[in-house]
């Protein structure tokens, strides 16, 4: 029997949240959890990974940024136009008492939550979980980078979930000088830096070198699951194309959740990644964040 | 003691069991991860001189009892390639199969000439992709003359023992087998996916795959891949043979073994038991061993 079944569809809803960022639905029953994501594809060329945003068991959101030729095709459909996913594939993140990992119960689980651009999304699912697990609000502190404020995803959103929502934007960076290093990331890692010391687990999702960004200021003991994203083909892993260094953990089986163990082994962590051809592609600073499409 | 240790061109394995080109194979890391789990000897990715991106996707669809892919041969080119096999040279000594592909004789040929100061063990020639039709052409494999024109420049030049790798989509598969052999091939492998073959969706009304075809590989076309290798052998093949083509038990690594195997190559499997099956699998073998008494690789090889 054929396990991978595909789902083609008609868009069910579009939400315009940035001029550059949507959020397109699906009446699609995928059971998936945080930090798992879809392909999607619209038989036209291209068929790309997203994390799943929100879902209820009955439809599916994913919300995407334009950044080059595939999300740009996307932009100009319609609802009701056809598109067709698989999944939900991956790895997800850790929610108290529902998966395992450290011994936390809801009531005493003070999460952050760090993501940039398109990092964000996955976040939002996340924390609707981890409310519905127990967790208070008052315990989730989410902390989001963007390169303006306009760019300062799902501000609306989190804010409706009642959890402690921070924004870190260059602009803000620009405004206090000296006080942050300039940019988007800089601003959030320096936020970063005074929450997590607040919190008991940390989730982020975003580009490498804003992750990365994150980690000196971890103390030992802090744990922490990282939201990967590597060049993605078949997302069943067997094509080898989003292995990472030197562990060969698969983003799309293993990950794209990694927890800090896996992490701590990474080689190729905010150094460089694979292009489609398998080839090295080294992050310079700025040209990272602005390839991965986060915070510009 | 039941052995899965096994001897292939002089060097020694420690399973049967081969990653075959094209399932995680891109990296150094996923020849690591795969060795890992018992494979014995591990094929590179199919490298060209230049690197390729591939196909656009959707690259992969599951059908029944197999499934369709059509890569395009991404692959980060011949000289990243090779400096994936000296990361893994520096932990691990499995034994590794540089896969090659070109276009024709000339294109082969420099290409093993810079496989001669690799740190590979052999030279693997991909002389049968069927994913690149439109690019390429009919694959190489299909012409006798053309696969003896290869190998024969290949081997000129070529310090490494050399393995061709034949297409089962042609009309006189033992033909090209035998000529391969006589151009001075030192082992061959088979088969490479079947067809090509096509998936529709029906809602879009599109063929599910952007480049309209891809290859089959997994359980369903095992019982092919088992008759080419028999054929094979029957026609007079004395060399080695890696088979493969749907092995994803023990009991298939079993039946291609009797077919006339010496190697088994185990692709597709890896997507329904995970890189764990080459652990799996080495365990299923030896308990088959043990369940008939028999001791090692060598006393089920070639027993149909
Ligand atoms: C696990 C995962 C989750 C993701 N989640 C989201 C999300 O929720 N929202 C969102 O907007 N984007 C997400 N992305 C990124 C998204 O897949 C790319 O932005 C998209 O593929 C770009 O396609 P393009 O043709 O428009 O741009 P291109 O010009 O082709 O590429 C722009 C950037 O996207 C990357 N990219 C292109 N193709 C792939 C691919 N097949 N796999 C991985 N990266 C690729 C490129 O490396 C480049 O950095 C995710 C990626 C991964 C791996
Ligand atoms: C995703 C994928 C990529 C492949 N890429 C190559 C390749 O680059 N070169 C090659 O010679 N064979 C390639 N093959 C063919 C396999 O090596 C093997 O011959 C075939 O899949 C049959 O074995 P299996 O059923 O165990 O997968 C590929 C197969 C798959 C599934
Ligand atoms: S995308 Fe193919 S192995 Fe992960």
């Amino acid at each position: 029997m054929i396990k991978d079944k595909r789902i083609t569809l008609p868009i069910a809803e579009i939400i315009e949240e940035t001029a550059e960022v949507r959020t397109f639905k699906f009446d699609a029953g995928i059971e998936a959890s945080p930090g798992q994501f879809i392909m999607l594809t619209d038989f036209n060329g291209g068929e790309k990974p997203f994390s799943i945003s929100d879902t209820d068991g009955k439809s599916l959101s994913v919300t995407i940024k334009r950044v080059g030729q595939f999300t740009a095709r996307l932009f100009e459909k319609r609802i009701g136009d056809i598109v067709s996913i698989r999944g939900a594939y991956g790895s997800s993140f850790f929610i108290p008492g529902k998966n395992s990992g450290p011994n936390i119960d809801a009531a005493n689980f003070r999460p952050a939550l760090c993501g940039g651009g398109f990092g964000l999304p996955p976040l939002y699912l996340l924390a609707k979980k981890l409310l519905k697990a127990g967790v208070p609000a008052g315990n989730i502190k989410v902390i989001s980078a963007g390169r303006t404020e306009n760019d300062l995803l799902f501000e609306k959103q989190f804010g409706g979930l009642g959890v402690d929502y921070t924004g870190a934007a260059e602009s803000v960076a620009l405004m206090s000088p000296g006080r942050f290093k300039g940019t988007a990331a800089g601003a959030f890692a320096e936020i970063a830096k005074g929450v997590t010391g607040l919190c008991n687990f940390v989730y982020a999702s975003g580009p490498d070198l804003m992750m990365k960004s994150l980690m000196p200021h971890f103390s030992e003991e802090l744990e922490y699951q990282f939201l990967f994203e590597r060049y993605m083909k078949c997302a069943i892993g067997i094509c080898g194309s989003c292995v990472v260094d030197p562990s060969g953990i698969r983003i799309c089986k293993e990950g794209p959740a990694l927890w800090k163990a896996q992490v701590e082994q990474l080689k190729d962590f905010g150094v460089y990644r694979r292009k489609a051809s398998g080839s090295i592609d080294y992050f310079t600073d700025r040209m990272a964040v602005k390839a991965e499409g986060a915070g510009e | 003691m039941k052995e899965l240790r096994t001897d292939f061109l002089g060097v020694k394995l420690s399973s049967p069991l081969v990653l075959p080109a094209g399932v995680l194979d891109i990296s150094f890391s996923s020849y690591k991860l795969v060795s890992g789990y018992g494979a014995g000897l591990i094929t590179t990715k199919s490298l060209t001189k230049e690197a390729r991106k591939g196909h656009e996707g959707p690259v992969v669809t599951e059908v029944e009892g197999g499934m369709l892919n059509c890569m395009g041969l991404c692959n980060p080119g011949i000289f990243e390639g090779l400096e994936e096999i000296k990361r893994f040279r520096e932990i691990s000594n499995v034994p590794v199969n540089l896969s090659i592909f070109a276009t024709d004789a000339e294109g082969f040929t420099e290409l093993a000439k810079e496989a001669n100061s690799s740190k590979a063990d052999f030279l693997e020639l991909n002389l049968s992709c069927p994913n690149v039709s439109d690019e390429f052409g009919v694959p190489l494999a299909a012409s006798e003359k053309t696969v003896a024109e290869i190998i024969s420049s290949v081997k000129s030049v070529c310090r490494l023992p050399v393995i061709a790798k034949l297409s089962p989509n042609v009309t006189s598969f033992t033909r090209v087998a035998l000529a391969a052999a006589d151009a001075g091939a030192d082992a061959l492998c088979m088969i490479n996916t079947l067809g090509p073959g096509i998936d529709i969706d029906i809602e879009a009304g599109r063929p599910v795959l952007f480049n309209v075809s891809g290859g089959l590989s997994g359980p369903c076309i095992k019982p092919i891949a088992l008759r080419l290798v028999y054929e094979s052998r029957k026609a007079g093949i004395t060399i080695p043979i890696i088979g493969m083509g749907g092995i994803t038990s023990g009991e298939d690594a079993v039946q291609m073994l009797m077919a006339g195997a010496d190697l088994v190559g185990v692709g597709t499997a890896v997507y329904y038991r995970g890189p764990e099956v080459f652990e799996k699998i080495n365990d299923e073998i030896l308990s088959f061993l043990e369940r008939k008494d028999y001791h090692f690789i060598s006393d089920i090889k070639r027993i149909i």
